[in-house]
C-alpha cells in the first residue's frame, strides 16, 4: 500500500508547524514559572513580614490579581501599555502576564507552607541564635518545601496548559499554530484532536510526576516505608 | 493617554450586557460541573474496574489539555460529526465538563474525608446504597468542600473571556468590540476589569464568610 | 545553594527581558533606512486573496506580491510577514508592533485616526455567503435587517460590523468570528444564515471551499450613499501616521505600478478584474475625509 506523497508533504507541514508552536509554549512557560517562583517567594515573604504597610502592599497585589483573569492581564499589557509609551513584545507580554498573574496563586501556597513549618522549629532557632538568612536557608525551607512543591508543581501544569491563552495576543503557540493551520489546510477536527494529544503529552508526565511526589512525602508523613 | 469618563460612562450599558451573559453561563456551567464532579467522584470510588478507569481516563484528559482547545474542538468539530449545539450551550457544556474534572478530585478528597465510622455505622443501621449516600456520607462531605467549591466557581468566572472565541457575547467579547470600533483600549479594557474586580472580590469575601461562620 | 544560583538567574534573565522591553521603545526611525538595513515589518491576518500561508508554507497573496514590488524599487527588499488576527491589525501597528499592514484593511474614518494609510490599492463593494438556494432571499444588507431572525456573520474589527450597525441589523444577529474561515464553517453548521465580508475575500473562501451546500448570494445591492447610488469600499496599505517620507516614497512607487499596468497583472493572478481598480486620482486623505 503505497503512502500518498502529498499526504506525507502536508503530514510533515503539519508537524513542522506544530513542533514551531510546541516550543514557543515550552519557552513561555520556563521563563513565566521562573517570574512565579520569584514573584512568589517575594510576595509570600513580603505578606509574612511585620510592617503593616509591605504586608498591605502584598495583599493588593494577590487581591487584584487573583480578581481579574490571566487573559485580562495579558490584553491589558499587550494593548494598553503601549498607550503608555511601554512597548514590550508580545513574549514579554505573555511571560509577564502569565507570571504575574500565577505568582498570585503561588504566593499564597509559598506562604501557606512557611507558615506551617511548627512554631517549635521557630522558637529553637531562636534559641540556637541562629540569622534570620541562615535560617531561612537551612531549617525553615527545606521543611516547607515538600509542602509547596505539589501545589506548584500543578500551578505549572496550570501554567503550561493557560499558555494557550497567549494565541490571542498574537504569540505563535501551539494554539495558534493549530488555529493558523486550520485556517490554511481545513480539516478542524483532525489538527484540533492533534493539538490536544499535544498538549497532553506536555502536560500529563509533569501531573504524574507530582502525584508520584506528593504520594512519596505523604507517605513519609503518615509513618509508611516507601 | 487620557481616560476619557465620559466615554468610559457611556459603554457602561453595552459592557453590562456581556457581563449578563458572563454570569448566566457561568452560573449554568457551575452547576453542570457540580453534577458532573459528583458523579466522576462516585465513578472513581466504584468498586467496577471498568468504571474507575473511565472515570480516570475522563478526569486526565480534560485536567491535562486547555480548556481553550476543548471548546474549539466542541464548538468547530462537533458539527462536522452532526451535533451543532447553539454557542451557548456549547459554552456551559465546556466548561461543565472541565470544571467538572477538578471538582471530582475535591469531591473524592471530602468523601474519603467522611471517617469510615459514619461507614460503617449505616451498613449495622442497615442502610440500603443511596440512602447512605444521600443521607449520612453526602451531606458531611459536603461542609468542607464549600470554600473549595467558591474557588472554582471564581475561577471559573474569570475563565469566561475565554468563551468569546466561540462567538458568546460575554464581558470580554463586549470590550473587545469597542476598543475594536472605536479603537479606544483603556476605556473599554479597564471598565471590563473593575466589572471583573466588582464580582469576583465580593463572592471571596462572601465564602470566606460563610466558611468562618460554618466553623463556628 | 541552589536556591541562590536560581534566584541569581532569574534576576539576569529579568533584567535580560526588562533591557529588552526598554529598547523596544525606541523611537520609530524612518522607515525607508530601516528597510533599505534590516528589512521591514508587515502584520497580516492570513487571509485570502490577500496574504495569506499557502499549503506549501510559504506566504503568498495579491497584498504580498503588490507590497514587494512596490517596496523593491526602493531598495527595500526583505519583508517579513507576522500573522495576527484581523483585529489586532490596527493596533498592532498603533503601537509599533510591526512597520506596516500587509493585509487587506479598508480606509474608514476611525482607523485614519489611529494610523495612516497608502493611496487605495483596490476597490471593493461586499458580497455575501448563503446557503445553496439563498433560502432567506438575502441580497443586501437591509434584507438581513427585514428579516429579524438572519444572523450575519463577520469579523471583529471589521469595517463590515459598522456597516452591519448601520444598516439596522441587530447587534444581536451579529455573530463575529475572528476568523473568515470560522464565520464560513459556521454557515456550514447552521449557527448562521450569512457570512458578509469584501468580495475579493468571498470569490477566496468560495473557492477555498469548493462546496455545493453553500454559494454567493447574487444579485447583491451594494450599500447606497446618500443619492441611492452604490458605494465602494477602498483597500489601502496601513502606514504608520508619522512618516511621511516613506509614505510619499510608497504611493509614487503605487503609481508607477499601476500606470506600467503590473498593478492589474498580479490582481488578475488572484481573481481581480479591472472594475476593482479605484479612480486613479483618488488618495488616501479624500477617503479618511468623507
Amino acid at each position: 500500500m503505497f503512502i500518498d506523497p502529498s499526504a506525507v508533504e502536508t503530514a510533515r507541514f503539519i508537524a513542522g508547524q506544530l513542533a514551531h508552536g510546541a516550543l514557543v509554549t515550552l519557552q513561555i512557560t520556563f521563563f513565566a514559572q521562573i517570574v512565579v517562583v520569584v514573584m512568589s517567594f517575594v510576595i509570600a515573604l513580603m505578606r509574612l513580614s511585620p510592617w503593616r504597610a509591605v504586608r498591605w502592599v502584598a495583599t493588593v497585589y494577590v487581591e487584584i490579581l487573583r480578581g481579574i483573569s490571566a487573559l485580562v492581564l495579558l490584553f491589558y499589557l499587550f494593548f494598553i501599555l503601549p498607550l503608555f509609551g511601554i512597548s514590550l513584545s508580545p513574549m514579554t507580554t505573555g511571560v509577564l502576564g502569565l507570571g504575574l498573574t500565577f505568582s498570585a496563586y503561588g504566593s499564597e501556597i509559598v506562604r501557606s507552607a512557611l507558615s506551617n513549618v511548627s512554631q517549635g522549629q521557630r522558637d529553637a532557632l531562636r534559641a540556637l541564635d541562629f540569622d534570620s538568612v541562615t535560617a531561612f536557608r537551612r531549617i525553615v525551607l527545606p521543611q516547607a518545601l515538600p509542602f509547596m512543591l505539589p501545589p506548584m508543581g500543578n500551578q505549572l501544569v496550570e501554567l503550561l496548559k493557560t499558555t494557550s491563552l497567549v494565541s490571542l495576543i498574537t504569540l505563535t503557540d501551539l494554539t495558534f499554530a493549530g488555529g493558523q493551520l486550520i485556517t490554511t489546510l481545513g480539516q478542524q477536527t483532525l489538527i484540533w484532536s492533534i493539538v490536544l494529544v499535544c498538549y497532553f503529552v506536555m502536560a500529563w508526565p509533569l501531573s504524574w510526576l507530582v502525584k508520584r511526589y506528593e504520594l512519596r512525602v505523604t507517605a513519609w508523613r503518615q509513618g509508611n516505608t516507601v | 493617554m487620557n481616560f476619557d469618563y465620559a466615554f468610559a460612562w457611556s459603554i457602561v450599558p453595552e459592557l453590562f450586557q456581556g457581563l449578563l451573559v458572563t454570569v448566566q453561563v457561568v452560573v449554568l456551567g457551575f452547576l453542570l460541573a457540580v453534577v458532573m464532579g459528583l458523579v466522576l467522584a462516585i465513578a472513581q470510588l466504584s468498586a467496577m474496574t471498568v468504571i474507575r478507569r473511565a472515570s480516570s481516563g475522563y478526569l486526565s484528559f480534560f485536567r491535562n489539555t486547555p480548556l481553550m482547545v476543548q471548546l474549539y474542538v466542541l464548538f468547530f468539530a462537533l458539527p462536522l460529526a452532526g451535533i451543532t449545539l447553539p454557542a451557548l450551550s456549547t459554552g456551559v457544556i465546556g466548561l461543565g465538563l472541565y470544571y467538572g474534572a477538578y471538582i471530582a478530585e475535591a469531591f473524592r478528597g471530602a468523601i474519603e474525608g467522611v471517617p469510615k465510622g459514619q461507614w460503617e455505622a449505616a451498613r449495622a443501621l442497615d442502610f440500603d446504597s443511596s440512602t447512605t449516600w444521600q443521607r449520612i456520607v453526602l451531606p458531611q462531605a459536603l461542609k468542607p468542600m464549600l470554600p473549595v467549591l467558591g474557588n472554582y466557581l471564581i475561577g471559573m468566572f474569570k475563565e469566561t473571556p475565554l468563551l468569546a472565541v466561540i462567538t458568546i457575547p460575554e464581558l470580554f467579547q463586549a470590550a473587545k468590540q469597542i476598543a475594536g470600533m472605536t479603537y479606544r483600549y483603556n476605556e473599554p479594557y479597564t471598565v471590563m476589569a473593575l466589572m471583573f474586580l466588582a464580582i469576583s472580590v465580593p463572592t471571596s469575601l462572601l465564602f470566606k464568610y460563610i466558611e468562618r461562620r460554618s466553623h463556628v | 545553594m541552589k536556591g541562590l544560583k536560581l534566584l541569581s538567574l532569574s534576576v539576569a534573565l529579568g533584567s535580560a527581558l526588562l533591557l529588552n522591553a526598554v529598547f523596544s521603545v525606541s523611537a520609530m526611525a524612518g522607515l525607508l533606512e530601516k528597510g533599505r538595513s534590516q528589512g521591514l515589518t508587515a502584520g497580516i491576518a492570513n487571509e485570502q486573496p490577500y496574504a495569506y500561508i499557502g499549503t506549501d508554507g510559504k506566504v503568498t497573496g495579491a497584498n504580498v506580491e503588490i507590497l514587494q514590488a512596490i517596496l523593491a524599487p526602493l531598495g527595500i527588499n526583505k519583508i517579513e510577514t507576522p500573522i495576527t488576527e484581523f483585529g489586532s491589525l490596527v493596533p498592532g501597528l498603533a503601537a509599533g508592533r510591526f512597520d506596516l499592514i500587509g493585509a487587506g484593511l479598508f480606509i474608514n474614518t476611525a482607523r485614519c485616526k489611529v494610523i495612516g494609510y497608502s493611496n487605495p490599492v483596490t476597490r471593493s463593494g461586499g458580497a455575501f455567503i448563503v446557503k445553496a438556494g439563498n433560502p432567506l432571499n438575502l441580497h443586501s444588507l437591509k434584507d438581513v435587517a427585514a428579516n429579524g431572525k438572519a444572523r450575519l456573520a463577520t469579523q471583529p474589527g471589521s469595517n463590515q460590523v459598522q456597516e452591519a450597525k448601520d444598516s439596522g441589523i441587530a447587534t444581536g444577529n451579529v455573530v463575529l468570528f475572528d476568523k473568515d474561515t470560522e464565520a464560513l464553517a459556521a454557515l456550514e453548521a447552521g449557527r448562521v444564515d450569512v457570512v458578509y465580508f469584501p468580495d475579493a475575500e468571498i470569490i477566496g473562501l468560495l473557492k477555498k471551499a469548493n462546496s455545493p451546500t453553500i454559494e454567493r448570494a447574487l444579485p447583491f445591492n451594494q450599500i447606497p450613499d446618500a443619492e441611492g447610488k452604490p458605494t465602494w469600499n477602498y483597500h489601502a496599505y496601513g502606514l504608520p501616521k508619522n512618516d511621511p517620507e516613506f509614505t510619499q516614497a510608497f504611493n509614487e512607487q503605487l503609481a508607477k505600478l499601476r500606470a506600467s499596468g503590473e498593478l492589474l497583472k498580479i490582481l488578475q493572478k488572484y481573481g481581480y478584474t479591472e472594475n476593482e481598480l479605484p479612480p486613479a486620482d483618488i488618495t488616501a486623505e479624500q477617503r479618511c475625509n468623507r
